[in-house]
């Protein structure tokens, strides 16, 4: 019986060969050295073939490597790396919603004085800047290029649009033409199989509430967001009429937390939808016609939400320079292939870029005319403060769910979600 | 003396769990009683994060559904694996064939397996409901109603990681020699009996193991609800590990979730230690 | 009389078990094939409703495009080497500490052996950034050595102390008598372990490796924590890839991709549970 000792010593033999073999820095042989870290996994080959090939054409000197991180764990490693103060990259892509964490540890530079020696702000929806600004203030340093924003839009099924025999939605609807729509678009067969909705809402931030809430009028957060505004008169009829719509009026089913709004949308049981622009890649391979239109107005206008991607530059980048070279390329792309696809389709916010045909003629196909035209028309809110998830995730959403399920009353509900925020943003406020 | 050769044959486990165990934890124990979000300097606050943990209505909440999830799932599970074991092991055709299809969720990722479930048990156009309309049962909505969430995703669990248990219960049974059956068999013992008397005693230990094991994986629970439920609707299936996670990683609040893990881990100790102390009673020593 | 009604008792009960058996089969395998199915289904059949059970064009394709999408070969590759070596070195530490705890008389037993226990309850993530600095400080970042060494070392993330507490009470169940036969036999109390202890469990040995294998293989969080180069990934990388994809609604590629992640653990399973097996019927046989 030699096995179980040979089995020993081929371990230890390994063990030791591993230990010797220890990663090495690479060397950089006069070349500056650039690591991009983005999370367009399903997109890597457009990221290396329309961005970075062309940029290494363009710039000999810059030698730029890829990391692509799982989306679901960028910020885990982002963080990890930033815990144990070890830089990940020079260029990092940063999404909103987290967007103000990195900046309030000064994980990137502030990129003023590249931006305004190398670009021209009347080139960009600028109203999307905000968010990437230190600590969300209009005049603080901004600290990620923004490239990319989201808007709501309201997606239609022309297939039942047309079944119904109603008018296609437009940018001069109301969110009572909106309702008269839904009613006429839901019919109510016993089987629940062959029954269509008018309308599919949600129930969390990113994805039509806080339009809704916000073009009618109401608010989430107070002006200065350091309390919450869910108690105030105007924010509980919003909310309210938002839940009626599932609850009173029936033109709508209840969100369901396991799948995605896009992909019930996808089944064709739902004549239209609320939702975030970049859901329409979802709809990619829909059995059915489809188009989007900008969100109806409300007795506010039409508010939207600003969210969207930047370019950071981290604070341990030893090249600047060579980095905001990059940047500058990524956000205004000067070849425009693959414009569409860099940000799954999601709008850009170099004018120039968002008004190419690569970008409005791309897949999938739909008017997003419409959805840039919005930029012009309609005024964007943000709703990120420090912690803000904690009270989407713990007061928000939940309630929200308890509310359009009709297991909560509107005032409850709000009540419930206006003790969270404040109670999160107390916490934030306290001197530490 | 002795101890020396036994240390000797510790000596590679100890090493790793000083290093790779041991040294975390004390240093996540510290920041329990910081302020600190990734990225910034801890700042020590004392009890400050338990306080507010165990003054807020959410953790007790959570708790309380980690409690109900492992009551659900931990009886169901064991007794399904046993089962699961003690038909496999008779020596019979097919038998490698079942097994092979027992153990196939185990090899699944979860991911996968929640995406398929989360798909099977859609309120209204799901397989699972629509099974059960063929035999006259109008199902719930399973994901989507409060009371449901929670048994649905431990039904799902119990398919998931039955083979898993099952494998451990038959490498269990392999190691009861035959003899005794034979004995008691001619001694005429049914069934039944000899199940009581020579395989459950003699499984003891290992039913113990998969036991403490179990009920640990189902204080754990985590990616089901990540996958299926991100915690809802509404927090009805936010369980603790999930909590944790959420509040490092999404709430960027390490000090917080460290206090959170601390409370988490005393929890399970305690009722680890419980099941040790009560192991006497029913746990067969050679 | 007496043995018909044996005969009959047994013959229901094969009855009755084969049915348990075949109605247990089902409903294990009915998600599964759901899998199948959906990893041969278009885009367009997908969404149908009702669904299509069996695709009536099945689309082997998506297959393939699994593979054109990224470097599988170089994913597997590295799988195989993390999951192999780290299999080895975590039955290696934990048989040796295994048999220390269940043979042994040593000061602080209890002691160390519930503090191991209490590592499997504490989540990973509480550990992580320390690990993490710990793996910097150690040079072995974007280095494979931070996935396999930890398990020499009986796992760094809290799963180690299952092996060990696994093969414990293997050992304890093997009589006594034997070691102290091998003993008087002059053999030393290592030679004991090697040829007598670790044959004797290979049920137990066959199953913690492959718990083992199965935890490193199906582990997506600690190769994108600690590594960054695309070619040291390993498959579950490729379907974090591919999960991406689902957004798109292209639940047909990820089941592929899910299907082409499981056959090796299956291989792998079939080749341990005859080792289980094989073990099973001579221990049956000696009694």
């Amino acid at each position: 019986m030699k096995v179980p000792r040979l089995f020993f010593l081929f371990g230890v033999c390994c063990l030791a060969v591993l230990i010797g073999c220890g990663s090495k820095e690479s060397i950089q042989n006069g070349k500056v050295h650039l690591k991009l870290v983005h999370f367009y996994l399903d997109q890597k080959d457009t990221w290396q073939h329309d961005v970075v090939e062309p940029f290494m054409k363009a710039h000999p000197n810059i030698e730029v490597e890829v990391e692509a991180v799982p989306f679901g764990l960028y910020t885990t490693k982002i963080l990890s790396s930033a815990a144990s103060g070890t830089p990940m990259g020079d260029v990092i892509v940063i999404d909103d919603w987290f967007g103000q964490e990195l900046f309030r540890r000064n994980y990137t530079i502030p990129l003023d004085s590249f931006y305004h020696r190398d670009l021209n702000p009347d080139d960009f929806f600028t109203q999307f800047f905000t968010v990437w600004r230190k600590g969300n203030n209009a005049n603080a340093p901004l600290m990620a290029m923004p490239a990319a924003g989201g808007v709501t839009a309201l997606f239609y099924n022309k297939d039942l649009f047309d079944k119904a025999n109603v008018k296609y939605p437009d940018s001069t609807w109301t969110y009572s033409d909106l309702l008269t729509a839904a009613k006429k678009l839901t019919n109510n067969a016993s089987n629940p199989r062959d029954k269509t909705w008018g309308l599919l809402l949600d129930d969390g931030l990113f994805t039509g509430v806080d339009t809704y809430i916000y073009s009618n009028g109401g608010k989430i957060l107070s002006d200065d967001k350091t309390h919450s505004a869910m108690m105030e008169p105007q924010t509980i009829a919003a909310v309210q009429s938002y839940v009626d719509l599932i609850q009173k009026e029936h033109v709508a089913p209840p969100p369901d937390p396991s799948q995605l709004l896009g992909q019930r949308f996808m089944l064709g049981h739902a004549a239209m939808m609320l939702h975030i622009d970049v859901a329409k890649t979802e709809l990619k391979h829909a059995t059915f016609r489809w188009d989007v239109a900008a969100p109806p107005k409300g007795v506010a206008g039409l508010m939207d939400r600003q969210n969207g991607q930047a370019f950071g530059i981290t604070q341990t980048c030893e090249q600047p320079d060579s980095a905001w070279q990059l940047v500058k390329w990524v956000v205004t792309l000067p070849s425009k292939t693959g414009v569409n696809d860099l940000f799954n389709s999601a709008m850009p916010l170099y004018k120039p870029l968002a008004h190419s045909t690569e970008f409005l003629d791309g897949e999938p196909n739909c008017n997003r005319q419409a959805l840039v035209a919005i930029n012009n028309t309609g005024h964007v809110f943000t709703l990120i403060t420090p912690g803000w998830q904690e009270w989407r995730d713990h007061g928000f959403t939940p309630n929200m769910q308890d509310m359009l399920a009709g297991r909560k009353s509107v005032q409850e509900g709000c009540a419930a979600i206006d003790r969270k925020i404040n109670e999160v943003l107390a916490r934030y406020r306290a001197p530490q | 003396m002795k101890s020396r050769t036994a240390y000797l044959y510790l000596l590679p486990v100890l090493i790793g769990f000083v290093v790779f165990t041991l040294g975390p934890v004390l240093a996540s124990f510290y920041l329990s009683f910081t302020h600190y979000e990734i990225g910034a300097k801890p700042v020590f606050i004392g009890l400050g994060n338990y306080r507010e943990l165990l003054q807020s209505h959410l953790f007790w909440q959570v708790t309380g559904q980690t409690f109900y999830y492992a009551l659900l799932y931990v009886p169901a599970s064991v007794a399904a694996s046993l089962g699961l074991a003690l038909l496999l092991e008779k020596k019979i055709r097919g038998l490698v064939f079942f097994r092979t299809v027992y153990f196939l969720p185990v090899v699944t990722s979860m991911v996968a397996a929640a995406i398929i479930w989360g798909w099977l048990y859609n309120g209204d156009i799901g397989l699972l409901n629509y099974l059960l309309s063929i035999i006259g049962i109008s199902g719930p909505k399973w994901l989507q109603d409060p009371k449901w969430a929670l048994p649905a995703i431990a039904i799902m669990s119990v398919w998931k990681n039955a083979g898993y248990n099952m494998m451990i219960f038959l490498a269990g049974l392999a190691n009861i020699p035959n003899d005794y059956h034979e004995a008691a068999r001619l001694d005429g013992a049914s069934a039944w009996e000899r199940f009581r008397k020579i395989t459950l005693p003699l499984l003891s230990p290992v039913m113990f193991f998969v036991l403490v094991i179990t009920t640990i994986g189902a204080f754990q629970v985590f990616e089901q609800t990540y996958v299926m439920t991100n915690g809802g609707p509404g927090t009805s299936t936010l369980t603790l590990s999930y909590y944790i996670w959420q509040t490092a990683f999404e709430f960027f609040n390490l000090g917080s979730s460290s206090a959170l893990s601390y409370l988490f881990f005393l929890i399970v100790l305690l009722f680890t230690a419980l099941q040790f102390r009560a192991r006497k009673r029913w746990v067969y020593q050679a | 009389m007496k043995n018909t009604a044996v005969k009959r008792s047994f013959r229901f009960s094969l009855v009755t078990r084969y049915a348990l058996l075949v109605i247990l089969a089902v409903i294990m395998l009915v998600p599964f094939l759901w899998m199948i199915v959906t990893s041969l289904q278009s885009p367009e059949t997908l969404v149908r409703f009702p669904p299509q059970f069996i695709p009536r064009s099945p689309r082997w394709s998506n297959y393939s495009e699994v593979f054109d999408e990224m470097p599988i070969g170089t994913f597997f590759f590295n799988s195989v080497k993390i999951s192999v070596l780290g299999t080895i070195g975590e039955l290696m530490a934990a048989s040796l500490a295994a048999f220390a705890f269940a043979r042994m008389q040593f000061r602080g037993k209890k002691i160390i052996f519930g503090l191991l226990l209490a590592t499997m309850m504490i989540p990973f993530q509480v550990t992580m950034v320390p690990v993490f600095i710990i793996m910097r400080w150690l040079g072995w970042l974007d280095s494979h050595a931070s996935l396999i060494v930890p398990h020499f070392f009986g796992g760094a993330f809290a799963s180690g102390a299952f092996g060990i507490f696994l093969l414990r009470q293997f050992f304890e169940s093997i009589p006594r008598e034997l070691e102290d036969a091998s003993r008087i036999d002059g053999a030393s109390r290592f030679r004991f372990f090697t040829t007598i202890l670790l044959p004797l469990s290979k049920p137990a040995l066959a199953v913690l490796a492959l718990f083992v294998f199965m935890g490193i293989w199906n582990d997506l969080l600690t190769p994108v924590l600690f590594l960054s180069t695309e070619n040291k990934m390993p498959l579950t990388f490729g379907l974090a890839v591919l999960e991406t994809v689902q957004h798109n609604f292209r639940y047909d590629l990820l089941m592929a991709g899910t299907l082409i992640s499981v056959v090796p653990i299956l291989i792998f399973y079939m080749i341990a549970q005859r080792w289980v097996t094989d073990a099973f019927l001579r221990t049956g046989v000696k009694g």
